[in-house]
C-alpha cells in the first residue's frame, strides 16, 4: 500500500516526460518530412521567378537576387510555346473526360449493383483485371484504331478512349451496393421510372461520392502523359503536359520560362486541391477503402 | 408467369392477396431492374470492348507479325512470323534481347526499391499523422500529398534541376565532403560503384561468364544506375502521399480505444504499432503494395521527360514505346508489352500468395 503510493507519482512523472519526448520527436519527424516534401516546390517557385541569368550561374543560391515577375508574361508572349493553347486544351479535355467518366462509370456502377449477382461478379472480375494490363499493350492498337477513325490529333481522340475507367466503375459499384434499396423502392412506388429513380433519387444522394471520384479523375486526366503524347500531335490537341515536354527539348531553352511553365501546369490542381481538399482526401480514402 | 402462380395458390384473405400483389410487383421490378441494369452498363461495355478488349486482341495478333505500321495490321505489309518476336526478345541472342533484358533489370531494381520505400514512408507518415491531438494535421497532410497531384513532366523538370551538376543536391552533399556527382547519363550501377570502392573493379570470371537473357550475371547485380536512382527518389517522393492518404483511411477504422487499451496493457509505441495497428491495416497495405507493383512496372512518363532512356534508365514500357512509335517495329513492341503483362501478372500473383490470409482471415 505504502509502496504503491510512493511509486505512482514517479511513474506518472516518467510517463509525462516520455510522452513529451514522444510529442517532440513526432513533430520534428513531421517537420523534417514536410521540408523534404516541400523543397522541390520552393525551387520551382524560385526558378520560375528568377532572372534567366541567375539560373545559368554555376554557384548555387537559395534565394535569388531579384524576383522576376515578368517571366509570367514572357512565357505567354513566347510564340514558340503554345502554353495558353495547352492550358485551354487540357482544361477542355480534363473537364469533358471527368464529366463523361462520372456519368458513364456511375451508370455502370449502378447497373452492376442491380443486375444478378453472378453476372455482376463476372463482369467486375473482367473489368478489374484490365487494371493489370500495361498501357504498353494497348497503345499501339489503340493508335491504329484512332488513325482509322481519323481521331489522331483531335480532342475526341484524347477524351473518348479514357471514358472507361475500371477503378471508378468498381468504386461506384461498391457505393451503390451499399445504397439502401428501400429508398429506391419507395421512389418507384411513388411512380418514378427506373431512370427517374436513378436521376432524381439515387444520384443526388451520391453527390459527395461523385465529387470525390470527379476530382481524382480530373487530376489523372490533367496529368495524363503517355496517351496525349501518342495522340495529341497537332496544336489543337496539345495538352499542357505535351507542350511542357516539348519545351524541355526545344533549342535555346529559356529555363526561367520553362519553370514558369511547370508552375503554371501545376497551379490549377494545387488551387483545386486547396479548395476541394475535403473531396480529394475523401476520394483517395475511398479508393483506399476500395480494397474491401 | 406471376399471374399463373396466383391461380395456384389458395388465397385465404385480403391480407394474403395484398401480400401476393406486393411480392409479384417486386419480382416484376427485379426483372425490369435487371434489364435496366444492363442498359445502364451498356456505354461502359461498348467502351470496354472498343478501347480495351479489341485492342488487346489486336495487339496479341500483331505480336505474331512483322509490321512497320504501314497499312492495316491485316494488310500485306504485316506478315505472320509466329513466335519470332518473342524469340528475339527472350531466346535468340542479339541486340533486341540485350536491350530488353537490360530494360528488365533497370525496371526490376526500380520496383524492388520503390515499392518497399514508398510503402514504409507512407505508413510512417500515416501513423504519426493519425493522432487526435496533433496540431497542423491538415497542413502536413497537404504538404505530403502535394507531390502526388503534380504532373510527372513538371516534377521531372524540378528533379533534373535538383540533381544537376552544381545543383542543390550536390551542394548539400558537398557540405559533407562529397565531390560533385554526375547523376545523369550515368549508367554505372550503384552496386558496381560500391564494389569498386571495395576494390572489385573487374567482374570475377564466374560472374562475367554466366548470363541470363543475354545479360551477364555481373550486369544483373549492377544495382540501379545513378540516373535511375534519381528517378527512384522522385517516384518515392511523388507517390508516398497518395498511399499515405489510403493508409490514413484505413487507420480511421482503428478506434483510438484500441491503442489506449494496448497502452494500458503496457505495450510500447513500437509494440502497439506492430501488434495492433499493422494487422488492422493489412487490407490497405496489400492494396498499396498491389497498386505500387502495377504502377512501378509501367514506368514511362518520368523516363520520357528525364532521360529518354539514357544512363541505363530504359524500362520495358519505354522500350515498347520506342520500338513501336519511333522504330516502327510494332510486332516487337507488342510482344514486349505482352511479356511485361506476364511479369505484372506473376508479381501480383506472388504478392497475393504471400499476403494471403493464413488463418482463414477475418
Amino acid at each position: 500500500m505504502n509502496q504503491a503510493r510512493l511509486t505512482q507519482p514517479s511513474a506518472m512523472v516518467t510517463a509525462g516526460w516520455k510522452s513529451r519526448l514522444g510529442v517532440v520527436s513526432r513533430y520534428s519527424a513531421l517537420i523534417v518530412a514536410a521540408v523534404l516534401f516541400l523543397i522541390p516546390f520552393y525551387l520551382l517557385l524560385r526558378n520560375a521567378l528568377s532572372p534567366e541569368a541567375e539560373l545559368s550561374k554555376r554557384v548555387w543560391r537559395w534565394w535569388p537576387g531579384t524576383w522576376e515577375w515578368g517571366n509570367f508574361s514572357k512565357l505567354f508572349g513566347n510564340d514558340q510555346v503554345p502554353m495558353l493553347r495547352g492550358l485551354v486544351n487540357s482544361a477542355i479535355v480534363a473537364t469533358l473526360q471527368t464529366v463523361g467518366v462520372v456519368i458513364i462509370s456511375g451508370m455502370a456502377g449502378y447497373g452492376l449493383a442491380r443486375i444478378p449477382y453472378r453476372w455482376s461478379n463476372l463482369l467486375m472480375g473482367i473489368i478489374a483485371s484490365t487494371l493489370l494490363i500495361p498501357a504498353a499493350v494497348t497503345f499501339v492498337p489503340s493508335f491504329v484504331l484512332m488513325d482509322k477513325l481519323g481521331w489522331i490529333g483531335t480532342r475526341q481522340g484524347l477524351i473518348v478512349p479514357g471514358l472507361f475507367q475500371a477503378f471508378a466503375t468498381f468504386l461506384f459499384r461498391q457505393f451503390f451496393l451499399s445504397f439502401p434499396k428501400e429508398v429506391e423502392e419507395a421512389a418507384q412506388i411513388d411512380g418514378l421510372g427506373y431512370f427517374g429513380t436513378f436521376w432524381r433519387v439515387v444520384a443526388p444522394n451520391a453527390k459527395g461520392f461523385t465529387a470525390a471520384i470527379a476530382t481524382i479523375t480530373f487530376i489523372g486526366s490533367w496529368n495524363a502523359f503517355l496517351w496525349p503524347v501518342v495522340v495529341g500531335r497537332t496544336k489543337d490537341s496539345y495538352t499542357v503536359q505535351v507542350v511542357l515536354s516539348q519545351f524541355i527539348t526545344a533549342q535555346n531553352v529559356r529555363y526561367a520560362q520553362l519553370f514558369m511553365g511547370a508552375l503554371v501546369a501545376i497551379l490549377p490542381l494545387l488551387l483545386m486541391f486547396l479548395f476541394m481538399q475535403r473531396w480529394i482526401v475523401q476520394g483517395v480514402e475511398r479508393t483506399g477503402l476500395g480494397g474491401d | 408467369m406471376t399471374t399463373a402462380m396466383v391461380g395456384e395458390v389458395p388465397l385465404e384473405s385480403d391480407e394474403d392477396l395484398r401480400a401476393l400483389g406486393r411480392r409479384s410487383r417486386r419480382a416484376e421490378r427485379r426483372r425490369g431492374e435487371g434489364l435496366w441494369g444492363w442498359l445502364f452498363l451498356s456505354p461502359s461495355l461498348i467502351l470496354l470492348i472498343t478501347f480495351v478488349i479489341v485492342p488487346i486482341a489486336l495487339a496479341l495478333y500483331v505480336s505474331f507479325t512483322k509490321w512497320n505500321g504501314q497499312g492495316g495490321p491485316f494488310s500485306k505489309s504485316a506478315s505472320w512470323v509466329g513466335l519470332e518476336n518473342y524469340q528475339r526478345l527472350l531466346t535468340r541472342s542479339g541486340l533486341t534481347r540485350k536491350n530488353f533484358s537490360t530494360s528488365l533489370r533497370n525496371n526490376l531494381y526500380f520496383v524492388l526499391l520503390v515499392v518497399p520505400l514508398q510503402t514504409i514512408i507512407a505508413l510512417f507518415l500515416a501513423i504519426i499523422l493519425h493522432q487526435r491531438k496533433l496540431k497542423g494535421k491538415s497542413f502536413f497532410r497537404t504538404a505530403f500529398y502535394m507531390p502526388s497531384i503534380s504532373s510527372a513532366v513538371a516534377v521531372g523538370m524540378i528533379f533534373v534541376f535538383l540533381f544537376a551538376s552544381g545543383g542543390v543536391v550536390n551542394t548539400v552533399l558537398g557540405w559533407f565532403g562529397a565531390k560533385d556527382i554526375s547523376w545523369f547519363n550515368n549508367g554505372t550501377g550503384i552496386f558496381h560503384s560500391f564494389f569498386k570502392v571495395l576494390g572489385v573493379d573487374k567482374p570475377p570470371s564466374w560472374l562475367a561468364s554466366h548470363d541470363f537473357l543475354g545479360l551477364s550475371w555481373w550486369n544483373w547485380i549492377s544495382g540501379p544506375s545513378w540516373s535511375m536512382t534519381v528517378i527512384i527518389i522522385l517516384a518515392v517522393w511523388t507517390t508516398s502521399g497518395t498511399f499515405m492518404l489510403m493508409l490514413l483511411a484505413g487507420l480511421q477504422n482503428v478506434p483510438e480505444e484500441v491503442h489506449e487499451a494496448a497502452a494500458m496493457d503496457g505495450a510500447g509505441r513500437w509494440q502497439t504499432t506492430r501488434l495492433v495497428t499493422l494487422p488492422l491495416l493489412k487490407k490497405q497495405i496489400i492494396l498499396v503494395v498491389t497498386l505500387g507493383l502495377i504502377g512501378t512496372w509501367q514506368m514511362f512518363d518520368q523516363i520520357y521527360v528525364m532521360s529518354d532512356g539514357a544512363g541505363e534508365t530504359m524500362t520495358p514500357a519505354y522500350l515498347a514505346y520506342v520500338s513501336g512509335m519511333k522504330d516502327n517495329r510494332l510486332g516487337s513492341a507488342s510482344a514486349l508489352a505482352f511479356i511485361l503483362f506476364g511479369i505484372i501478372l506473376v508479381f501480383t500473383a506472388v504478392q497475393r500468395f504471400v499476403t494471403r490470409d493464413k488463418e482463414g482471415g477475418r
